[in-house]
Order: C-alpha cells, then structure tokens, then sequence
C-alpha cells in the first residue's frame, strides 16, 4: 500500500513534509501491520514481510530508494511510529550511496516513535560517502519507558575512481528522548572526509568505517550492555566498545574496522543477540 | 582582578597542587596504550592533538564558555550541565566528568567561591551531573577570570593530564612531555578560534578513543579511572 491516505496528524507535527511516514499497529490476533503508510520520491515501501524464524506476526519492511542514492539539495524525511505492542523491523534493500556534491548538502531526517511494549529495529545499512559528499544525519527516537528501538548507522568512504579522495563531511545528530521529549542522550558528531582519513590516533586512527548501534531499553539497560558486551571481539580488525548510555536510555555500541564485512557481522550478532534476549530466539535470515 | 591576581589564579587553578583529582584519568589513553595503538612519544602528541581538534574545541569549549557567560545564573548552568552529560555517552567519560566537576565544587566550596557550595548542593541531592566544563566555566566567572584565560586553563588542563598519564605508563619521559607541551599550544591558539557551536549543538568526534574508554570498563590492570 503506498499513497497518500495517511492523516499526517496522526503523527508528531514535523518541520516539513516528510516523504515516508509509516505507522504500525497489532491486529486483535497481536500481528503487526501497518496502520499508515505514504512513501513519496525517492522512497519505495515494500510489502509488509512475515518472515520464517521471526516470532508470530512480527513485521519486517524493506524501504527502497528509487533515485540510486542522496544526491545534492535532497531533503529526505522519515517518521515511523510504532503503537501499543508492535513490533517491527525496518531495513533498506541495500547500502546507500551519498554521491559527490559540487554545490549545497543532503539532509536525512529520521524520527522513531515507540509506544509501550513497542519494539522497533531500525537498521539500515551503510552509508558510502563518495568524493566531496556533504550529509547531514538526524535521528531522533522517542521511547516509551516500556518499549525497546534499536538503531544503528554506519558509513565508509569509497572513491569510485579508485582513488582516496575524501569525502566533503557528515554530521550526525541522534538524540534519545523519553515519550515527553525530553532528551535523555545524544551522539553528536562533524567529520571532514580529510580528518577521517588522517590517520589520528583517538579519532580514527587506521579505520576507514564507523558503526554505531543503539539499543534504547529504559526497562533494563544492563541487560542491553550485557547482550553488546558479549558480541565485542577482545582484538582482531574490529576496534569495538560497549556501554551504558546516559539517561537511563540503555546501552550502545561503537565500532571502527577497514573491513566493511566484519563490521556488519558485528553489527548483524550485537542485533540477534538482543533481538534473542527479548523474544527467546534470534532473527531470520533477511535476503539482501 | 589586577594582572598579577589572574596570573596568580591561574597557577593555582592549573597546578596540578590543586586538587581537582584531574590525574586520575587517562581519557583512553590506558587503554589504547594496551591495545596496541598508542606506543610512543610522536603518537600521544598526535592524540592529545586530536582531542583538542576533535573534542575539546567544540564540546568542552562551547559549555565552558556559555556556563562561564550564565555567571551566576546556576539554574543556566545547570541546564548546560545537564546537555552535556546527555552528550557524554562512554560511561567512564561521563563520570570522569562528573567526578572532576565533583571536586572543583568541593574545593572551591570550602575556599568560599560564590555558588561553589550552593551548586554542590544540586550536585549531591541528584539536580545536577556538575560536569567538569560547566563547573569550570561558572566557576571561572566567580574566581575573576577572563575568557581567554579560562580556554587555556581548561585546554592546558587537558593536555597536560593525557601527558601526565603517558608520562606514568612510561611512554614519555619529562623532558619529551614538556615539549609536547610547549608544541600543543599551536592547536590550542587554533581551537579557540574555531565556530563556537551553541550549547544544544556541542559536538565531538574522538570515535577512537571513546571506544578505547568503553573497553577500559571490562579491562585489567586498571591504573586510571577511564
């Protein structure tokens, strides 16, 4: 289903239109759906997927750019809004290409609401940022103290010349609130591609790629760490850490590698395993 | 204050005599030191560097300098307190924070500093985080300091307990710490002239090191506290 029968109000009054609104509901058998959903250029929704292995009605929605990446003046909005008891796992199809800028920026603005005994992955997969790239990442998920929302983002540099021209910059802004508003975290970070690639011990030392998963569980925040901590490696490519977010918000992880695979399969285990904490069994398999 | 009543405070406010408890932590370097990544001289320098660059500059400046402006407004001060401690998200960093802001407020508590006391009161019944930079700046504004002179003594304060923590963990002697000092005030003049984000927009990207923290929590043969 994709149009334009939402009733934006509905949902949290945003700052400009957002092309991909979705909002997600339980059927009286606990199966969910979705409730609302507008999908606008460039997005595309596809059909809401049961999959073999997830638990009974839980829901999983590829979202598909159909422009082939964030291009120059792009201002792309997403809002997502699970009510009472869904529970839902959002992903893209594939990474997403930020493409070379010779003038302006791209903007993504990405807002998660999760209602109580929500649960809500967000997951989608990297960001490739080309030569003089210019992004700017919101994130703003706002939880109910009983719901869980993973989130995660990532990017690398690629020069599709073959070449190590840096991107231009990116900045990320993802802020935790509670159900009211209030702030209870934020990741807040500017990275030129020239600082990125600098060799700095501290910020990026020899890494090329950043990930970072968040796991907001206001009901039992060790318990988040405990599952991160456990997919940690102790030493290897990856250079990865887990800890308590501020607030009470639950836990997160970062991690730097130049191995873009072992850094989704760090990734990928810090998702199953708290996805099996929750509901007694690890996720299934998603074709990609 | 005259002259030499500043450049009185601020040895005494930047001597390591003073006991903000500063020299408890290593900000990862402990850590990055035992995982391989830091492993002389040339690459605490570039570290140290890089946090002034990366963190210092446009986190711990911006809330220094706005709680600093709030003077004695310390219901702004707790405001700007309570958004960096959001933004703080290694834990060991948001309690070195609040460890060392801890310290300032009781010490200059009992040497009778404006608000000191009234601030530690929001601190110990839980109304406030008293992060280091918000502590600091308000503090700066009650002791008489100016601007300037509080960039340095928060950016020198810094630097010099990174080299101090390499200095004990042997990978510096005294003679390489102090030159690492005297080259690292080229990228302190350049921080304090970089854009001043606003309190709500303080940012930082030390990705390296805020891990290197978060597995300090989990780590042996912990000298520091993160």
């Amino acid at each position: 289903m994709t149009g334009d029968r939402l009733l934006p109000e509905d949902l949290t009054p945003l700052d400009q239109p957002r092309q991909v609104i979705l909002a997600f509901a339980n059927d009286p058998a606990g199966r969910t759906f979705p409730k609302r959903q507008r999908a606008a250029y460039p997005f595309h929704i596809g059909r809401a997927l049961y999959l073999p292995g997830d638990p009974a009605g839980f829901c999983t929605l590829y979202l598909q750019s159909c422009s082939g990446g964030i291009f120059q003046h792009d201002r792309l909005g997403i809002a997502v809004r699970a009510e009472d008891g869904a529970r839902v796992h959002l992903t893209t199809s594939a990474s997403t290409v930020v493409h070379a800028m010779d003038d302006g920026d791209a903007v993504q603005d990405v807002l998660v609401e999760a209602g109580p005994d929500s649960l809500v992955e967000y997951l989608p997969d990297p960001q490739i940022l080309f030569p003089r790239s210019r992004l700017a990442n919101r994130l703003v998920v706002r939880a109910h103290p009983s719901a869980t929302v993973l989130a995660c983002d990532s990017f690398l540099p690629h020069d599709p010349d073959g070449g190590a021209s840096p991107f231009g910059w990116l900045r990320s802004d993802t802020r935790i609130e509670d159900e009211t508003g209030r702030l209870l975290a934020a990741d807040r970070f500017e990275v030129t591609g020239a600082a990125s690639m600098a060799n700095t011990i501290g910020v990026q030392g020899a890494y090329r790629i950043q990930a970072t998963l968040m796991v907001v569980h206001r009901r039992d925040p060790d318990a988040a760490l405990a599952a991160l901590r456990s997919v940690v490696p102790e030493s290897g490519g990856v250079y990865a850490g887990a800890s308590l977010l501020p607030g009470g918000a639950g836990a997160w992880l970062r991690a730097l590698s130049s191995d873009a695979v072992a850094l989704r399969r760090l990734v990928r285990d810090g998702w199953a395993t708290v996805r099996e904490q929750l509901t007694g069994a690890p996720p299934g398999i998603r074709r990609k | 204050m005259t002259d030499t009543s500043t450049s009185l405070a601020l040895l005494q406010f930047g001597d390591s005599f003073f006991p903000s408890g500063a020299t408890s932590f290593s900000w990862g370097l402990e850590t990055l030191r035992a995982d391989g990544h830091v492993t002389g001289a040339a690459e605490v320098e570039t570290l140290i560097a890089g946090q002034l660059r990366q963190r210092w500059a446009s986190f711990d400046r911006p809330a220094l300098l706005a709680a600093f402006r709030a003077g004695a407004d310390l219901d702004r001060v707790a405001e700007i307190d309570r958004e960096l401690d959001a933004a703080t998200l290694a834990r060991e960093a948001r309690e070195g924070g609040r460890r060392i802001g801890g310290a300032l407020l009781k010490v200059h508590a009992g040497i009778g500093t404006p608000g000191a006391a009234d601030y530690r009161d929001r601190v110990l019944r839980g109304d406030a985080s008293g992060q280091m930079a918000a502590v600091q700046g308000f503090l700066g504004a009650a002791t008489g300091l100016d601007e300037t002179t509080l960039c340095a003594l928060s950016a020198y304060g810094l630097a010099v307990s990174a080299v101090s923590a390499a200095l004990r963990v042997g990978l510096l002697g005294h003679v390489d710490s102090q030159a690492i000092l005297v080259r690292l005030r080229a990228v302190v003049d350049e921080a304090v002239a970089s854009p001043l984000p606003a309190v709500t927009g303080v940012h930082a990207y030390t990705p390296m090191a805020e891990i290197a923290m978060m597995r300090h929590e989990t780590g042996s043969g912990r000298m520091f506290a993160n």
